[in-house]
């Protein structure tokens, strides 16, 4: 009987803190966190501790813990977010554990945002690079972190009805896993 | 022999099915780590008290500063007034499960001085009555409990001194009490 509480209260915890259950709308490596997925009760019980995310009146959150060819993100790695964002709104991006702890690093820099992010072309494409060895250009260091997740919040009303598509946001693709951490 | 191995084998995984689905639904209403436990909300003498990954559990955007004003049935109804800055903010009402149950931002209330009732919507008639105030925005909610979340976007260094200012300035008091 213990064994089964045990076996239940391990699944239960490992289901809640498991991104791929939560029933959430995916746009290619992008989880959409809104507030219809909170009918699911892995995704309450995950949002009593998150706080909610983002409302309706405020716009959308999006998660990846993989990559472009759907590989978990590991901190030990280094990547390359690269692609377009939505036009015309206030977007953040932020890089942080799968438990929300953000890396240690003297700049203090844990994303960038549409106002500071380097932008190129007429299409105004992003291209950070993420990591644990410094790269040339806009650069977030995940130094601390024992795992990986991009957060991408994009603050407008309307996009909470009208989610972007796939050719509207960025990409995750890996550049190696060769900076003296694990592959 | 194999018979009674497989009998345990299935009363344990019945068992282990129960309380996985027990604990999952429990999770809201019974945990002790919810997303602002870890506030101190006894010295904010009428003043929003700022959050972030230090002191809260929540996953906030640490580009933008938070301030989180608690509101129970002591207080009644909340009254949030104050100038914000000119940068995006939103105001959002939580549920003290995490839920969020309203919210508004920039768009919605157009203007930079903010003067929000947030309560019970039964409470809110009641609270403007009583304090003579016909014409303020409110945030009508289902619950008597919970927690209003300010966010205001502080990007590079002359937003995060604009929201620090629009932050401080911030009052949120019960709405008798004026």
């Amino acid at each position: 009987m213990l064994a089964g509480i045990f076996l239940g209260l391990v699944s239960a915890w490992w289901a809640v803190g498991n991104l791929r259950f939560e029933g959430t709308r995916s746009i290619g490596q992008w989880s959409v966190q809104n507030d219809a997925v909170k009918a699911n009760p892995y995704e309450a019980a995950r949002a009593v501790r998150r706080g909610g995310g983002l409302g309706p009146s405020e716009g959308i959150e999006l998660i990846t813990e993989v990559s472009a060819d759907n590989k978990p993100l590991k901190a030990a790695c280094a990547y390359l977010v690269a692609g377009p964002m939505p036009q015309g709104v206030l977007w953040t991006l932020t890089v942080s554990d799968r438990d929300g702890h953000l890396p240690r690093n003297p700049a203090g820099r844990f994303g960038f945002t549409a106002l500071d992010a380097m932008t190129f072309g007429p299409a105004r494409q992003v291209r950070i690079s993420i990591g644990r060895d410094v790269r040339p250009g806009d650069f977030i260091a995940t130094t601390g972190l024992s795992s990986l997740r991009l957060t991408l919040r994009l603050y407008s009303p309307t996009l909470a009805t009208r989610v972007p598509g796939l050719e509207q946001l960025p990409t995750i693709t890996s550049l190696g896993c060769d900076e003296g951490g694990s592959s | 022999m194999i018979d009674t191995g497989l009998r345990w084998i299935a009363a344990m995984l019945c068992i282990a099915g129960l309380t996985h689905i027990g604990a999952v639904l429990l999770a809201p209403s019974h945990s002790r780590d919810l997303a602002f436990t870890g506030v101190n909300f006894s010295r904010t003498d009428g003043k929003l008290s700022r959050v972030d990954g230090g002191n809260t559990a929540t996953d906030l955007d640490p580009a933008f500063l938070n301030g989180v004003c608690r509101f129970d049935g002591d207080t009644g109804p909340i009254r949030l007034t104050g100038a914000m800055p000119a940068t995006y903010w939103s105001i959002a009402a939580l549920a003290d499960d995490g839920r969020i149950l309203s919210t508004l931002s920039r768009e919605d209330l157009r203007g930079t001085d903010i003067d929000l009732l947030v309560g019970r919507t039964a409470a809110l008639d009641a609270a403007r009555q009583a304090a003579g105030i016909d014409s303020i925005e409110t945030m009508s909610l289902p619950v008597d409990t919970g927690f209003v979340l300010v966010r205001l976007f502080a990007g590079d260094l002359e937003d995060r001194s604009h929201a620090e200012v629009a932050l401080d300035g911030l009052a949120c008091r019960p709405a008798l009490s004026d």
